[in-house]
């Protein structure tokens, strides 16, 4: 310290001029390059130190014209960072003790003051001070992060009262802090789930907002915070979005309706005879906007996918009826192309709560995917019961896919193998809506397979007994 | 011989599903908006009415709910068609009593099919 080139400015508030000169006195034997200003009175003292940079105060207690305490608060008030050591008689401990608390780093008993626990305390009082000066610039800079941020924070305790909020919490639930505090946080508190609560927009509108819950921990106590985030402007796009998107499909599918049932007329002869090359062109137009349609059909599914918007209308069913139907409707065209078909179903029904006609759609849309892709062979199908749920098994001997190929047969727009024009056309969607509409009852799909040894597509969906 | 009413403000679609429909030995009579329906309607008492959803000056869903409120007419089944198919749509539609839903493009042996089931169920 002593090596500092920078003098060390103190300066000493205290209504005995005999103890300034015994503390004068301490400080220039100790050899260091320590300057010393002093003042009898708190208020000249106050003025000098906020007139002037001075490195610690040295500040007795009761003075003629106010306490010492009163300069804590002064100093604290105009944001003065001045390091201060108290200076007390043995009977002003307590009283030196608050002082501590009300910001001055260290007290020394005048009485048993001596040069080496003065110095002691100066040095430790400007580290301490730094120290707490440095924990205060980032307290108060996350302060303002946190306080600035448009996201609501909110940390509420178990039993959902409220400890912190931020400015825009404040705003978004309408109220105030003050308020607020230990009070119920307004809405039921979802752990780890995203729910939707009525907020006000930062610029005074009413709108939504999301909530996200984590698990937090609290002046040592579990506790949960929650992110709120304004997402008025997010729905509302995907609203245009849909309708948008209902519009477009309206709009493609009332031309594709004409053409379709003229050309459908026409190849039926209904307004005279074709020959056969023209009924095979017309039967290619007519595959072609049937392929259009399920396009049309398929954006539309996995927009709505997408956007999770998707509503499932569940009812409990036995899963191996679905299976049987399913696989009685693919028998004719298995035999046309001489492919075995077979299912092996639990004896005890498997019984889920799922949406019948979008669970038919996945078993559809990969069985017949495995016709599609089988030359040769079987397309086996099996359910097997596991404790909470079921796992189906589509297995074929087809094609099979590529380890390359593998990772990307639930992406959309994908396509596999290349057919002739006579088979339908798949829109490349099939799979990942699958997927999507899998996962949206909570269960899992995936494959296995092999170039040239076949593909085996399995998912799993819960069961209730 | 069974008499259908096709509406739809589609001109094309219109004259389509008339010839389909006289090509299977039913009588067809056409109309192109919401009031033209309730008015033909009315006027020829069909056996069946295959109701498109959106028309100008009175929606098919209108147009229905309209003819619940008349007598004489209330109790003649009705088949919407839109192409604005939707699950949700359908269900709408079948929850307010229609007897059925075709989407379009439409499939002419799932039209003709539905059209019988619901003339047979009449």
């Amino acid at each position: 310290m002593n090596t500092s080139v920078k003098p060390l400015k103190l300066f000493i508030i205290e209504d005995n001029e005999t103890d300034i000169a015994v503390v004068r006195r301490l400080i220039q034997s100790s050899k260091q390059n320590i300057l010393l200003d002093s003042s009898t009175r708190l208020k000249e003292g106050i003025k000098q130190i906020l007139e002037n940079q001075y490195d610690l105060l040295l500040l007795d207690l009761s003075l003629p014209d106010g306490h010492g305490l009163d300069a804590l608060v002064q100093f604290k008030s105009k944001s003065v960072h001045i390091p201060v050591v108290i200076l007390t008689s043995t009977d002003d401990r307590v009283v030196a003790s608050i002082a501590i608390r009300q910001g001055a780093q260290d007290y020394i008993v005048k009485e048993s003051i001596t040069a080496a626990s003065l110095l002691h305390s100066i040095h430790y009082a400007i580290e301490r001070k730094a120290v707490e000066n440095a924990l205060e610039t980032e307290r108060s800079n996350f302060h303002s992060i946190v306080e600035m941020i448009n996201e609501g924070i909110v940390v509420a305790t178990l039993d959902r009262r409220v400890q912190f909020i931020n400015r825009a919490a404040e705003h978004f639930l309408q109220t105030d802090r003050i308020q607020l505090i230990n009070a119920p946080f307004p809405f039921k508190i979802e752990d780890g789930e995203f729910f939707e609560i009525p907020i006000q927009r930062l610029n005074g509108n009413f709108g939504s907002g999301i909530c996200h819950t984590l698990k937090t921990d609290w002046m040592g106590q579990e506790a949960r915070l929650i992110m709120i985030r304004d997402i008025t402007v997010e729905k509302a796009a995907e609203q245009m979005k849909d309708a948008f998107l209902q519009n477009v499909s309206h709009e493609l599918r009332t031309p594709l309706t004409s053409i379709r049932e003229s050309i459908a007329q026409v190849s039926e002869g209904l307004h005279g005879e074709i020959n056969d090359k023209q009924d095979r062109y017309l039967s290619l137009c007519l595959n072609n906007v049937d392929y259009l349609k399920r396009t049309v059909d398929d954006l539309l599914d996995i927009s709505k996918l997408e956007a999770a918007r998707f509503e499932l209308n569940k009812t409990s069913f036995d899963f191996r009826d679905l299976v049987k139907t399913i696989t009685l409707s693919f028998k004719s065209p298995a035999v046309s192309k001489n492919i075995q078909l077979d299912k092996s179903l639990p004896k005890s029904p498997v019984i889920v709560e799922a949406d019948r006609d979008k669970i038919t759609r996945v078993l559809m849309n990969i069985i017949g995917n495995a016709l599609k892709f089988t030359e040769e062979g079987s397309i086996h199908i099996s359910i097997k019961k596991k404790i909470d749920h079921l796992e189906c098994c589509i297995s074929d001997t087809g094609l099979g896919i590529s380890k390359e190929d593998l990772p990307h047969v639930f992406d959309k727009f994908v396509q596999f193998g290349k057919l002739s024009l006579t088979h339908e056309i798949g829109t490349g969607l099939g799979l990942s809506i699958s997927k999507a509409l899998i996962e949206l009852h909570n269960g899992k799909i995936w494959v296995e397979s092999e170039l040239n040894k076949g593909s085996q597509f399995y998912f799993t969906l819960p069961v209730i007994k | 011989m069974k008499k259908i009413l096709v509406a739809d403000d589609n001109p094309d679609i219109l004259e389509l599903l008339q010839s389909r429909l006289k090509a299977n030995n039913y009588e067809v009579v056409t109309a192109d908006n919401g009031v033209n329906t309730l008015l033909k309607i009315i006027e020829e008492i069909p056996d069946l009415i295959i109701l498109d959803i959106k028309m100008p000056s009175g929606t098919g869903i209108g147009v229905y709910e309209n003819i619940q409120r008349q007598k004489q007419v209330a109790g003649i089944p009705v088949i919407f068609i839109t192409a604005y198919a939707s699950a949700e749509i359908e269900e709408q539609v079948r929850e307010m009593g229609a007897v059925d839903f075709i989407s379009k493009p439409f499939n002419a042996d799932d039209l003709l099919e539905k059209v019988k089931k619901a003339l047979d169920e009449s």
